[in-house]
């Protein structure tokens, strides 16, 4: 193999690397932080939810044109239930509960983050009452 | 042209070295939490722990709970504390080693709060029944004579040494009520109880009653929120940082009726038999053991703010938060760097 | 190669490129990431590249993309195909016409398949303005080196048998 391939390979190695190495240290950053799934539509907030055990619901996310993408929470995860998009990338990807995990639904612009609150808006471990 | 048979082994090792990496990230959930619920001490207990037998630990623990009720629940005839009150002027009756600790250790509490906290306010708090839902404000002279059978000094407890366990209350129509603690040592035995199966660190909560042991996984202190006693359960004002401490809170906002636009709880004031009313509507108590707490967050919400937190100053390892009535947060000098101020209608001093 | 040769090549791999698209739908794959494909146009493209000018190249997938809409696409994977395809088309245009003499086709491919791949998590992206999407990144980088391994290796191959038609059929 010539020079100019094995450079072309190396490059190739350290975008992968790089890549993994990036997300990494981005999921490390948020490792820890209490899970929120924060719901996108056009670019906006649609609603925030915390992700912990006791909150079930189902969140119906619509536009004007008739677009939804059915959100569902339950046992501290979240996913995409139903949607009308074609490809249904957003169901297909699952339950999601750690902070740093999306599921996407470009054709209806909505999207689905895990965020890690800040340690202010975090639940606390307990209630005394 | 041929297919290269170097970048091909490359090619292969990439991917093998990417399919390890994320093996490498997929494997965190070493341990999935579990969380178990149970309703008994006439409130809901919660376990939350982090171990592969967690179930069977949490069944034992509640059956640790479930003996400590029934020798000391007073809603049924035959509990040791029944069998004592029924015996009432009449005779010692023996009582287990559980039983035995307990009662010692609320005598030793209502002395170190003067009485503010006193076990024998059976008396008083079957007189107002707040909760019942037949409440009443009962009459000064019902008062009075319920009043006079309130003496946790009057309690004879025979000590420790002796083979025999036994208790007795001189007077007729004395009751005697752990409400106010037996909540604290259910805790310290569930504490105990999961120690002894190797779990590090959990959390037990008995209605409100936090014992939170060990620290978290990432070796932070727990956060306990605080209930903020003017705002629907759930609702904190605040977190406690801890470690291996119990949390107790008390306050009049969970139980209490109404009667001509006045308002009546449930922590009577053993000294004027009426409930309490010193100008805090809460308190919340951080000690290393839970029947500390439970009966000093009782017995220092009835004392009041100044002699309250005189008393709290005075123990080592414990610590308190006081809210009072003009939404005023005050902290012993132990908790000003773990506790958190999170409401804005409240205000630290 | 005459210019009707070159006319009935460019629409037979449209055609080709097309109905690859259209097989390859019904491919179910193991992961559900906007944008892993396996990109078997790619070998079209890969093809085309070898055999015709860049310009037809880039006719050739613009088309496809296209017609992938009438065979059953919407605008949003069009928007993503048209976009992957034209930037993956132009990396192996340029490293073909620059570096041809001293790489191979497989190699070609896999910078083909990673440019696809960052192009399309790039629209995405836009789309929604969300860059967090680049979590996908390391997946779509390594799905794209198989995939661009498969199609170096097929376009390869095709490319020799085709050299001998064309060559023996004049």
């Amino acid at each position: 193999m010539n020079r100019v391939n094995k450079l072309i390979y190396a490059i190739l190695a350290i975008l992968i690397i790089g890549s993994f190495i990036g997300v990494a240290v981005y999921e490390q950053m948020l490792k820890g932080q209490a899970p929120v799934a924060v719901i996108y539509k056009d670019k906006q907030i649609f609603q925030r939810v915390y992700l912990t055990k006791s909150i079930n619901k189902q969140i119906n996310v619509r536009d004007s044109d008739g677009h939804y993408n059915l959100v569902e929470i339950k046992d501290g995860q979240v996913r995409v239930k139903e949607a009308d998009c074609p490809n249904k990338l957003c169901i297909k990807a699952g339950w999601l509960n750690k902070p740093g995990q999306m599921a996407v639904c470009i054709p209806n612009r909505v999207s689905v983050v895990i965020e890690g609150a800040a340690e202010e808006a975090q639940q606390p471990d307990a209630h005394s009452f | 042209m041929v297919i290269e048979r170097k970048p091909a082994a490359w090619l292969t090792a990439l991917i093998l070295l990417a399919i390890f990496t994320c093996a490498g990230c997929a494997k965190v959930d070493e341990q999935a939490p579990y969380i178990a619920h149970e309703f008994m001490l006439d409130t809901d207990i919660i376990i939350n722990i982090e171990d592969s037998r967690a179930p069977q630990i949490s069944t034992a623990v509640f059956q640790r709970i479930a003996q400590i009720e029934k020798k000391m629940t007073l809603f049924s005839q035959d509990s040791e504390i029944a069998v004592l009150n029924a015996q009432a002027g009449q005779k010692a009756v023996e009582v287990s080693a559980d039983t035995h600790y307990v009662l010692t250790k609320a005598i030793a509490m209502s002395k170190i709060t003067r009485g503010a906290f006193d076990p024998t306010i059976g008396p008083l708090v079957k007189l107002w029944d707040v909760g019942s839902g037949l409440a009443r404000v009962p009459g000064d002279a019902e008062i009075q004579k319920a009043l006079a059978l309130v003496d946790y000094r009057s309690l004879q407890i025979n000590p420790d040494s002796d083979q025999l366990h036994t208790v007795f209350l001189p007077r007729l129509g004395q009751v005697v009520d752990l409400g106010g603690i037996a909540k604290g040592y259910s805790g310290d035995e569930a504490k105990r109880i999961l120690l002894e199966h190797g779990v590090r660190q959990g959390i037990i909560n008995l209605g409100g009653n936090v014992m939170a042991f060990g620290h978290k996984k990432d070796g932070n202190p727990w956060r306990v929120g605080i209930q903020n006693p003017l705002a629907p359960r759930g609702t904190y004002l605040g977190i406690v940082y801890v470690s291996d401490k119990a949390v107790v809170t008390s306050g009049g906002y969970e139980r209490y009726f109404i009667k001509n636009g006045r308002r009546y709880h449930h922590i009577i004031d053993p000294t004027t038999g009426y409930p309490a009313n010193n100008g805090l509507i809460s308190v919340t108590v951080v000690a290393d053991r839970g029947i500390e707490a439970d009966a000093l967050s009782t017995g220092v919400y009835v004392l009041g703010l100044t002699e309250g937190k005189q008393l709290i100053d005075s123990m080592d390892g414990v610590e308190a938060i006081f809210i009072t009535n003009e939404r005023k947060v005050y902290t012993t000098a132990g908790l000003k760097d773990c506790f958190q101020l999170t409401d804005g209608d409240f205000s630290y001093e | 190669m005459s210019n009707t040769k070159r006319l009935v090549i460019i629409a037979l791999f449209i055609a080709l490129a097309t109905a690859l698209n259209i097989v390859e739908r019904f491919i179910p794959l193991p992961i559900a990431i906007p944008g892993v494909k396996l990109g078997l146009a790619n070998t079209v493209t890969l093809l085309a590249i070898l055999m015709l000018g860049w310009k037809d190249v880039f006719l050739i997938v613009t088309l496809r993309c296209l017609l992938a809409v009438l065979y059953g696409g919407n605008p949003v994977s069009f928007l993503f195909s048209i976009t992957g395809g034209l930037f993956s088309a132009l990396i192996m245009v340029l490293t073909w016409r620059y570096l041809g003499k001293h790489i191979s086709i497989v190699t070609i491919s896999l910078l083909g398949a990673v440019a696809h791949n960052i192009g399309q998590l790039f629209v995405a992206a836009l789309i929604i303005q969300d860059f967090r999407i680049y979590v996908y990144l390391p997946v779509l980088l390594v799905s794209a080196l198989i995939t661009g391994y498969i199609v170096g290796v097929v376009a390869t191959q095709t490319y020799k048998i085709l050299l001998k038609i064309i060559e023996t059929e004049g």
